[in-house]
């Protein structure tokens, strides 16, 4: 079982969010920050597109090898004086966690940011057996403090203004009596600063997510902008690392070249400012460094995708882009998705985790612009991803998987069955013409319309200007042809 | 009455002109006759001979809603109207998109239809690439005056790669000004069927789109496909904006006696 | 636990085998891995690396700049401590200052008592001197390897980062650096940290703040006599 989920409730979620004057206001600073900055970094690195097709070969060659790559990457853990831990789902994952923290009588516990984490639902878990855990990166711990999923992939409280992030602090931090937060953002960070440093000091165990794992060195690399995957790892007696199986790469080159395409597609920067390779725990005689080291080898879902038509979601280094490019995410932010994972890689993920039932909205609310397919560093094909779950949902029999009512349905199926007749198909569309168009009048549109009321609320439909083309053009070659006698056919040419 | 009929233009066609089948698309079909009859004269301006067989609708309804039955049977059906031309032409990029791109893909493992939708994929084309970059003589110069913005649509930016082609065209066009507009290559939010499941989030896409198109001070927008001028003419009435829009084929023919899209005063 | 007490791990690479539709590993698959690994492939390298060594430092102190890191160019390591004392009197930083136990720093000449005290950084030191392993000319990114004579957290804690970097240790590119460490024989440490600017989040409106948990300003003292690093 992972995290709880409102999938289901998509459609209201998409429809409160649209309206939420707040959450637009926040949306809006995606598109001049995050899709201008990758659109520079891209723009200033003329190698990006063949490291697009390195990054593809890379992942391709270790998912077929993944057996091989994760055994290779477990002895150089324990070589380095580590231990791994393989884990098939979410609650076997927690359950090594809570073991680990058991056997290092660790009471607070500071994290990193790891989607994966919040994927099987491990804060929770962890609080619920009487353990402190605390997020640090800064998007992260308003969120906790909010109770709220994260929104995004890489910027989990982009939803947020600065007001609504003062409030949480005016709320949950200790203050002389009556005294609000500041509103400024570089206040806000110091005041998030002075509390979270007290809390790294005082940490006895820290969890990070890992964006990729290396199978020569058995380094798990955590990237940051803050600094506080590393305050996590370096300040606390224990090192714990949670992370998906199909994050293995070969070599400290081949990370080296997902590295080259990880900051550039989500942020625009040419390297985020920390890129950590954590290679077990300190070594004897070092200066610092935490005492045990475990990386927590999470399933959960992944090798049953790697054997089937969803295995390229695998390719996918969580940098983002797709749900800053994405127009859909743009209108609705990460909350409507409902779960952990939004934006288009959401859209494939969560059925492919949860199941299709109750997050079946999500691969169907889509334009299939394709736009998110063309930013995507390892050129994971969504838009082909989203219709397979398309293909799936049409077929299912039981309605909770599909996207489309009852009715809907209906109506498809009757449009299907007349554009198999062209004949009767071109009789009735003539006729559509014709009255759309008289509806229509002197305006030229119809601002209601029975069965449109999708179109119509927010828009007038134009009306068609009166006949069929092909009604016309029909017209059109008889009386052509009956001014004129018939040529002959060439041979071997169509009439 | 209806304007914009198809005429002759007068000069000789050459011995063997390539024979085109027209992809009318539904779209035009039903809303918009003019855009295929001013498609049919500037192919044959261009020194070709079109035809129309008979069709319905190129199945991306069906395919993209998960039914791949229906897309399949709607597109053995329009694989057999249009493979014996030349060259199949569609006045939209999300149609030609469906031939080029998704038809081989249908067929992928069969082995009748497979290699007849590679052949006609190979030989399918979005009118304004065929204009610019296949036909064999240049249309004509046109003539319109003043401020014009240019909207993409989605499959023909990134399925055809469609961005220089209606330019180079519009480029000839004398008087006319091009405006680009801010995020020029954000879905506008029509995507088929998604408009009408999921209207809120379309309509928000749409205002958006509408929004930046206004902003440029054009007062009309050009595309390529009728999906997308729908829904942003559809948008602009509704918002009471003055910007209009036309297919960029009505543009480059010369035939703008017609009202723009959802204007009145037809009869 | 070691390796054989895991009761998931036989059951999870069983699934990724029945996933890849086979049931063990066969020669072919073992000789492509051992061959991945032994040969280190590159990917693409970009070319504006290709450059001497001149054009690097160029290009580390150009990209440097664009993160906002100042690189400051020393003729001798000599001139380390005078810099040091310069820098935290202009950007008015007191407090506790705590410098890498390496011989190198050490070995400065301090005047009097007056050098930084030499260790692992604590909660309340303003000011960190530290010596990089090496640093990347690409995107102006330095590296920090863990080991007795460098404590990892001394790139973290304090606010103001001051970093020794060898001119020889420059590198052009990541994969030059993991060759040369290579080449050295050096084990794989337990840290190593390659960072490229402040700490810095946009988690608040998108907009970019510095100093979020990490150093709120780092620089570069780039020294040009001083041997690589060993």
């Amino acid at each position: 079982m992972s995290a709880p989920n409102t999938t289901a409730d998509f459609r209201a979620n998409a429809a409160k969010a649209v309206r939420d004057p707040v959450l637009q206001k926040a949306l809006g600073n995606l598109r001049s920050g995050f899709q201008a900055n990758r659109a520079r970094a891209r723009a200033a690195l003329p190698e990006f597109d063949a490291l697009r097709d390195a990054a593809v070969e890379i992942k391709e060659h270790s998912l077929d090898h993944l057996d091989l790559y994760l055994e290779r990457f477990e002895a150089q853990v324990i070589a380095n004086g580590g231990q791994v831990h393989w884990c098939r789902d979410a609650a076997e994952a927690r359950a090594a966690v809570r073991r680990i923290c058991d056997a290092a009588g660790a009471r607070n516990i500071i994290k990193g940011k790891s989607m994966v984490t919040e994927e099987i639902g491990l804060n929770d878990d962890l609080a619920a057996a009487g353990l402190k855990v605390l997020e640090t990166d800064l998007g992260e711990y308003i969120i906790q403090l909010r109770d709220e999923m994260p929104s995004h992939l890489i910027a989990p409280a982009v939803h947020l203004t600065r007001e609504q992030v003062a409030d949480s602090f005016t709320e949950n931090h200790d203050r002389a009596a009556g005294a609000p937060a500041p509103e400024a953002p570089d206040d806000l960070l110091a005041e998030a600063r002075r509390v979270l440093r007290r809390e790294f000091l005082d940490a006895d165990l820290g969890i990070t997510g890992a964006n990729f794992l290396i199978a020569e060195t058995g380094a798990a690399v955590i990237v940051t902008n803050e600094g506080n995957g590393d305050l996590s790892r370096l300040l606390p007696d224990t090192h714990i690392v949670v992370t998906g199986i199909e994050k293995v790469v070969p070599t400290q080159e081949d990370a080296a070249t997902l590295l080259r395409l990880l900051a550039r597609s989500a942020s625009g920067q040419e390297l985020s400012a920390y890129t950590t390779f954590a290679a077990g725990p300190a070594r004897p005689g070092d200066a610092d460094g935490p005492a045990a080291f475990h990386v927590v080898l999470v399933d959960n879902g992944r090798s049953r995708l790697l054997g089937g038509e969803f295995r390229d979601i695998l390719r996918c280094i969580r940098c983002g882009a797709c749900l800053n490019h994405c127009p859909v995410y743009g209108a609705i932010g990460g909350h409507a998705y409902g779960w952990v994972y939004s934006g288009p890689i959401g859209a494939v993920l969560t059925p492919a985790l949860l199941g299709l039932e109750g997050s079946a909205d999500l691969p169907a609310a889509s334009s299939l612009c394709g736009r998110c397919e063309a930013v995507c560093p390892t050129r994971v094909p969504l838009p082909e991803l989203l219709r397979r779950w398309r293909r799936r949902s049409f077929a299912a029999t039981d309605p909770a998987a599909s996207d489309k009512s009852p009715a809907a349905r209906r109506a498809y199926a009757a449009w299907g069955w007349l554009a198999r007749r062209p004949r009767l198909y071109g009789v009735l569309l003539d006729l559509a013409a014709r009255g759309l168009h008289r509806l229509g009048g002197r305006r030229g549109y119809m601002a209601r319309l029975p069965f449109a009321g999708g179109w119509t609320a927010a828009r007038d439909l134009p009306a068609p200007e009166g006949r069929g083309f092909q009604a016309l053009w029909a017209k059109d070659a008889r009386a052509r042809t009956a001014a004129k006698p018939t040529p002959a056919p060439e041979p071997g040419k169509r009439p | 009455m209806l304007a914009g009929r198809a005429t002759e233009t007068g000069h000789p066609m050459n011995e063997n002109p390539p024979r085109v089948g027209l992809l009318v698309t539904c779209l035009v079909d039903l809303f918009r006759p003019s855009v295929g009859f001013a498609a049919v004269r500037l192919l044959e301006a261009a020194d070709c001979r079109v035809e129309v067989p008979r069709q319905t609708c190129c199945g991306q309804p069906a395919y993209n809603g998960g039914d791949e039955d229906t897309a399949r049977a709607l597109a053995r059906a329009m694989i057999d109207a249009l493979e014996g031309f030349d060259y199949a032409v569609a006045p939209s990029g999300s149609c030609a998109g469906m031939a080029v791109v998704h038809y081989p893909r249908l067929f992928a493992t069969d082995e009748e239809w497979g290699p007849r939708a590679r052949a006609l994929a190979d030989k399918t084309f979005e009118l304004t690439r065929f204009l610019t970059d296949i036909a064999p003589r240049p249309i004509p110069p046109a003539d319109h005056d003043g401020p014009v913005a240019y909207h993409d649509s989605c499959a023909g930016l990134r399925e055809l790669d469609i961005r220089d082609q209606p330019r180079a065209l519009l480029d000839r066009v004398r008087g006319l000004e091009l405006r680009v507009p801010e995020d020029a290559e954000q879905c506008c939010g029509f995507g088929g069927t998604f408009c009408v499941q999921y209207p809120d989030i379309s309509a928000h896409m749409a205002a958006a789109k509408v929004e930046a198109l206004a902003a440029t001070g054009a007062d009309l927008v050009l595309g390529g496909d009728l999906g997308c001028l729908l829904n942003i003419a559809g948008k602009c009435s509704r918002d009471g904006r003055p910007l209009r829009a036309r297919h960029v084929a009505e543009i480059l023919a010369g035939m703008t006696e017609t009202p723009a899209i959802g204007e009145g005063g037809a009869g | 636990m070691t390796a054989t007490e895991n009761p998931g791990r036989a059951a999870l690479l069983a699934d990724v085998r029945r996933a890849l539709g086979r049931a063990g590993a066969s020669e072919t698959h073992h000789a492509a891995v051992a061959a991945r690994l032994e040969t280190r492939l590159r990917g693409p390298i970009p070319a504006r690396t290709a450059l001497p060594w001149d054009g690097l430092v160029d290009l580390f102190v150009t990209m440097s700049e664009q993160v906002g890191v100042e690189v400051r160019r020393l003729a001798k390591l000599d001139e380390v401590p005078g810099v040091f004392a310069a820098r935290l009197a202009a950007l008015e930083v007191g407090g506790g200052q705590v410098m890498a136990p390496h011989p190198l720093l050490r070995g400065l000449p301090w005047p009097g008592n007056d050098a930084p005290r030499a260790g692992p950084a604590r909660g309340d030191d303003r000011a960190a001197l530290t010596l990089a392993a090496g640093a990347v000319a690409e995107t102006g990114t330095l590296i920090f390897v863990s080991g007795p004579e460098h404590p990892s957290n001394l790139a973290f804690l304090p606010e103001l980062q001051i970093v020794v970097l060898r001119g020889g240790d420059l590198c052009a590119t990541y994969e030059d650096f993991w060759d040369r460490r290579r080449e050295a024989g050096a084990p794989t440490p337990a840290t190593v940290n390659m960072i490229t600017g402040a700490s810095r989040t946009g988690d608040i409106e998108q907009i970019i703040l510095l100093g979020a948990h990490g150093p709120k300003r780092v620089e570069i003292l780039l020294v040009d006599d001083a041997p690589q690093a060993s």
